[in-house]
Order: structure tokens, then sequence, then C-alpha cells
């Protein structure tokens, strides 16, 4: 018989279990070719910006001195630049205001143009707080790693898109993944927020396709050319990346008129108003169904069972 | 670097063939639409709704030389009767190129920042694409770059489209009617 020491000693092995599950599914998530959406509160971005300076070598006096430069265009900044500053003097792990959202555009603009490490980026308010949600880049792991709060116990949501169930798409490398920071609690209002997630996965899956398509031609042609991959030196890549880029401008130029991404993020929406609609219409049988047992259940039997009805009577 | 037809495939000859026209396309479409966009600029002022710019455009100027070089080197794969052209002159250039599309992006960036502006044109990141190497989309109004238009901005630059095409000149407002008409549209076809 499990004792109550037993019980709470299985209880705390799965919470454990779990713990690992999550840091090996981040893990997976950031190593994987895949596409990696961080969503994370004001506070957070604040400590990702501070520790993107910092490994660019920068001295926290500096990145105050950077901090107040940016505040001239924005004074909302500079204020939330120093509640910041005093939460982390006091050891809090959380900033209690509602940022302004132009603020922290101005700090996610600056670290997009000069860190190069934020590719895409959106200000969203969810139930009045800020979140900023950052669409990863490989050089942003490391900075995920030193700041306290995205490396512990994030959320990790991961979706494999395309004709393949979830753990094929993983082993081709189009995967989608929302790595939720703690303060980030409503996965259901980012996925239903109107922008976010079907323009999102529509336009990676467009950049995704004519990237892939880009590399392996670029590749392929260069092998041919230079005479095979074992000569491959600093200069047939230069130039694989050269045909690369060539090619993925070129698609971009008739992307103007096949619109590819929005055509995928509108396919999905159809689909997932599809899906809405036959739950509903699912809920509605259920409820009539329901009314019609309540109302008369000899009846109701009757039609589904077909008990007769005399012999009840 | 001398490379042996003789040890490509049938298959091989194939690809470089395809390859080598597919490069000359892309190197045409860039061309022409770098020459597109320097025209749009030449001719801003008399666009009345909007322009969308492509930078990336400009700047792959400078891989077009590199592309038609490899471009004629495959065709050399596929049919050894032509004469040969030296590699790695090729690949010493390639690298330069890259630097140079990177360097050219970042100018026409900056001057596309001062000179649209300057013409009347406002950026409007809510008209934009997103995905890699797209357009941006400068709007003439600040009315017109509607802060919900990222829903539809396909429909609202279609429409932009039609107009321009037509010689209409909707007020402001009738043109924040019709986007706000997409955005219901939208809403009510999606929520």
């Amino acid at each position: 018989m499990k004792t109550l020491h037993d019980i709470q000693r299985t209880s705390q092995i799965r919470q454990q279990a779990q713990q690992n599950q999550q840091r090996e599914a981040l893990a997976k998530a950031l190593a994987a070719n895949s596409h990696t959406l961080f969503v994370m509160n004001d506070a957070e971005f604040f400590e990702l910006a501070v520790n993107i300076k910092r490994q660019q070598g920068m001295q926290q006096a500096e990145i105050n001195a950077w901090m107040k430069q940016l505040a001239l265009q924005n004074p909302a900044l500079g204020q939330l630049w120093e509640r910041y500053n005093e939460q982390v003097k006091m050891f809090m792990s959380a900033i209690p205001v509602t940022a302004d959202a132009a603020a922290l555009a101005v700090l996610a603009k600056d670290l997009s143009k000069s860190g190069n490490l934020l590719t895409k980026y959106q200000i969203k308010t969810y139930h009045g707080r800020t979140y900023v949600v950052v669409k990863g880049y490989p050089a942003l792991r490391q900075h995920l790693t030193g700041t306290r709060y995205l490396a512990s116990h994030p959320k990790v949501v991961s979706m494999g898109i395309g004709k393949m169930d979830a753990a094929r798409a993983i082993k081709g490398g189009f995967v989608l993944s929302l790595v939720l920071s703690v303060g980030f609690h409503a996965v259901d209002q980012l996925l239903n927020d109107q922008k976010t997630w079907h323009d999102f996965v529509g336009g990676v899956a467009a950049d995704v396709i004519y990237a892939g398509a880009a590399s392996a031609i670029a590749y392929s042609a260069v092998s041919i050319a230079v005479g095979g991959i074992a000569t491959f030196t600093i200069g047939p890549l230069a130039l694989v990346v050269i045909v690369g880029v060539g090619l993925a401008i070129g698609f971009a130029i008739l992307d103007k008129k096949i619109r590819l991404g929005e055509k995928l993020a509108v396919l999905l929406k159809q689909e997932s108003a599809k899906i809405e609609r036959s739950m509903s219409n699912l809920d509605h049988a259920a409820d009539k169904l329901n009314n019609e047992y309540s109302n008369d259940t000899l009846d109701f039997l009757h039609r589904i069972f077909a008990i007769p009805k005399l012999g009840l009577q | 670097m001398a490379v042996d037809n003789a040890q490509l495939s049938g298959l091989q000859k194939g690809l470089a063939f395809i390859y080598s026209l597919l490069l000359l396309l892309v190197s045409l479409l860039i061309t022409n639409e770098a020459w597109a966009v320097l025209k749009l600029l030449q001719q801003a002022e008399q666009q009345s709704f909007y322009i969308d710019i492509m930078p990336f455009a400009v700047a792959a100027l400078w891989l077009v030389p590199v592309m038609l070089m490899l471009s004629y080197i495959l065709l050399t794969r596929a049919l050894p009767v032509l004469p040969q052209l030296n590699l790695d002159k090729l690949l010493k250039a390639a690298l330069p190129c890259l630097l140079l599309l990177l360097a050219s992006r970042v100018a026409v960036g900056f001057y596309l920042g001062d000179y649209l502006p300057s013409k009347g044109f406002i950026y409007c990141d809510k008209l934009s694409r997103t995905a890699a190497f797209s357009g941006q989309v400068w709007v003439s109004q600040q009315a017109y770059c509607h802060d919900e238009s990222y829903l539809v901005n396909a429909e609202v630059l279609d429409w932009f489209d039609e107009k321009e095409v037509a010689g209409a000149k909707p007020s402001n407002d009738e043109v924040i009617a019709q986007i706000e008409l997409f955005i219901a549209e939208y809403k009510q076809r999606y929520q």
C-alpha cells in the first residue's frame, strides 16, 4: 500500500520529468531547423536587450548611456528603464507596470537595426499587458540562456506544418515553435490574434519554400559548375550564397504576383474557420439532443433505439 | 580551375542546361525589377496612392554579372563545344560581390529613407509584406495607412491599383471608408 510519502515522491518525480521534457523540448526546438516565435513581457524583453548589449561587450554605464539616447526618441522608454533598473536592484522578478508599446517598439527597432538579432518583431497588448513577439534568429539562442526569465521553465508549443504529421515534420525540419515566457500564460490569446498566427505561419511557410528551393538549386548548380562537392572551399561557398540570394530575390519578385504567403494564410484561415464551424454545429446538435431528451425522454428513446412506446406507456 | 565534362552524367548535363536558363531568367528578372524601381523613384510624384519599392532588387544588380557568368559556365558543362570560361575568376569575384550587395542594400535603405519623404511619401509597415526580400510600401497620405489595414493589405493595394489605372481621385474619406469596408468584410469572413 502506498504511503503519503510515496505519493509525494511520485508526484515530485513526475514534475521533475515534466520539467526535463520541457527543457529538452526547448533545446530541440532551438537546435532543429525550425522557426521559433518568442513571446516575452516587458521585463523579459529589457533583460534580453541588456544581455544582447553585454554580449556585444558593453559595460553597464555604456548600456545606460545607450538607453538614455533611445529615451530621447520616446521619454516613456526612459521611465520604463528606470523602473526596470530599480526592480533589478531590489531582486524582484517582474515589473508591475503596463508598458507603453511605443516605448518598447523604439527599443526593439534599435536592436533589430544594430544587432541584427531580431529579424521580425511585433509589439502586442493582451489583457492590458504589453508583450514582445519576436521571430527567432539563431544568434538569439545564446542570449536566451543568459536571461533569468527566459531560461526558467518556458512553455514550448511546437507545431508541424504541412501534409505530414508532426513527427515527420520535425524530422523534415519545418516546425513552428512558440516559446512562451513565464509571464505569458494565455496561448489561446496569441493563437487567436488576428494576424499573428495564420499570417505568420503562412509567411514563414512561403519563406521556407522559396529559401529551400533557392538553396537547393544554388547548391546543385554550383556543384555541377565546380565539378563536385569535395572541392567546396570559401569561393564556391560564397558562390552558393550569392546564387541562393539571387534566386531568393528572383522568387520574391515573382511573389509580388503570386503572393504565396498570403494565399497560405488565407487557406489556414479558411481551414480553421471550417473547423470552428463544424465544432459549433456539433455543439448545436448535442444541445438539440439534450433538449429533446429532457423534454420527452420516452419519445427520444423511441426514436433513437426504436423502443416501443405502447409497452412503456 | 578546369572541370572534366566527361565526368558529368546525362542527368547532370540536363540539369546544368536547366539551371543555366533559370539563372539567365532570374538575372533578367532582377535587372527588370531594378529598372522598374529606378523608374518608379524618378516618377514618384505621379503615383497617387502608393509606391511598392523592393530595395533588394537594386542592390541585387551586383549579383547579375556573377549569375550570368555561372549561367554561361553551366551552359558549357551542358554543351562542351562552347569556349570554356575561367572558373577561378568567378570564384574570386563571388565574395566581393556578396559584400557589395549588403553594402548597397544598406545604402539604398538610407537613400529611400531620405528621398521618398522628400517626395511626400510615408512608409507604411501595415501595408508592406513581411516575407524575406519583399518590398516596402510607401503611401502618399498618412490616412491610407489604416491601423488595421495589415489584415487586408493585398485587397487595399489591388484597389489602389484599380483606381490608379482608372485615373480616379477618391477623397481621403472615401479611401478610408473603402479600407474599413475591406476590414469589416475580412472580420465577417474569418471571425
